[in-house]
């Protein structure tokens, strides 16, 4: 299968190994868990492939990329509203996790992942993605003032987060 | 201590960890992709041409069928024509009407029915003239001849005109005055 963006032309694997890594880290994020995750990722190539065989094509690669990240987002909302009340792996290992652990290497992530879905999806574009706000506003489909609204809050439950632990 | 820029660094590296296992690139990749297209684009384009065909013979079948109509309506021309004729059986019918009519009044006594030099007729005379109408062809006012014109005075007033040319077959004409 061929996916045209614009005047390029790539094959779906190229596509699955360039953006792959990128949609799993959204989806876990958003989901909290592996198994949740790979269910989002898979489920935004199939709709790829569902809507490149209807014949659309991508103006060019950055849409392309805008678009898995916004089906991606998408597919894990649908998901999480499905299994609302079920707690996410990612949760409970925090309410174990010792003070010392979250002061290791990746702890800034486990402190992320107290927070709320949207919070953790704006931080995720913004500071890993490097998206700017109205990119993030049109994937998350939302204001421009709310994406900095959610990273304004995010920063700020982190610091609270960080000094109540210190 | 809070440091923003320290936090999402960690925050990156954290991220840099999670990555797509081999597992699922490879499931990924495996997933069912071109060989749907042809079908998809060839069922669609099947699908518009017999759409088409389908709008196109519909098309032509409405045509044909106005034109039909058309002939139709240059055939309901020829019947209207015709109908003139029966407009004229229509007044043959109420040129009947008024031969009863004349009928009536010379068999009724109390209408006054006077010759052509104003006198009344005699009631010998009413039954000739009844005598006459049993077997008459009534005919238009117009009809060349020599007639006997009687003026009957009833709620209307009419002039029964019998030709006589013909003993055999008496025509009248009825005119209502």
């Amino acid at each position: 299968m061929d996916i045209q963006c614009g005047k390029s032309t790539y094959s779906f694997e190229s596509i699955v190994d360039k953006y792959s890594n990128m949609l799993m880290r959204l989806a876990m994020i958003r989901m909290g868990n592996k198994e949740d995750a790979e269910e989002v990722v898979q489920d935004t190539y199939l709709k790829l492939i569902y809507e490149v065989n209807k014949g659309n094509i991508f103006n060019d690669e950055e849409h392309l990329k805008a678009w898995l990240l916004t089906v991606a987002t998408n597919r894990g909302k649908s998901i999480l509203n499905l299994m609302w009340n079920r707690r996410t792996q990612g949760l409970d290992a925090l309410e174990e996790a010792s003070y010392e652990d979250k002061h290791n290497e990746g702890y800034a992530y486990e402190y992320v992942m107290k927070l709320p879905e949207k919070y953790r999806v704006a931080i995720n574009l913004f500071y890993y993605e490097q998206l700017k706000t109205d990119e993030i506003a049109k994937i998350m489909k939302t204001k421009e003032t709310t994406v900095r609204s959610y990273l304004h809050r995010g920063r700020e439950r982190l610091k609270e987060m960080m000094e109540a632990d210190a | 201590m809070w440091n923003e820029e320290e936090f999402f660094k960690d925050f990156a590296k954290a991220s840099d960890k999670i990555t797509a296992s081999d597992e699922l690139t490879e499931r990924l990749k495996s997933l069912p992709t071109g060989r749907k297209r042809p079908r998809v684009y060839y069922e669609r384009m099947v699908l518009a041409a017999a759409a088409v065909i389908l709008c196109v013979s519909l098309g032509v079948f409405g045509i044909s069928r106005i034109s039909n109509t058309g002939d139709n309506i240059t055939d309901s021309k020829v019947e209207f024509a015709s109908k003139s004729e029966s407009d004229d059986d229509m007044q043959n019918i109420d040129i009947s009407g008024k031969l009863e009519l004349a009928r009536k009044y010379v068999d009724n006594y109390s209408v006054k029915i006077t010759d052509a030099n104003g006198n009344e007729i005699s009631q010998t005379t009413r039954k000739v003239i009844t005598g006459q109408l049993k077997n008459a062809i009534i005919v238009s006012e117009d009809t060349q001849g020599e007639y006997t014109s009687y003026y009957c005075e009833g709620k209307k007033n009419i002039e029964i005109r019998i030709y006589s040319a013909d003993k055999t077959n008496i025509k009248v004409a009825v005119i209502e005055k």
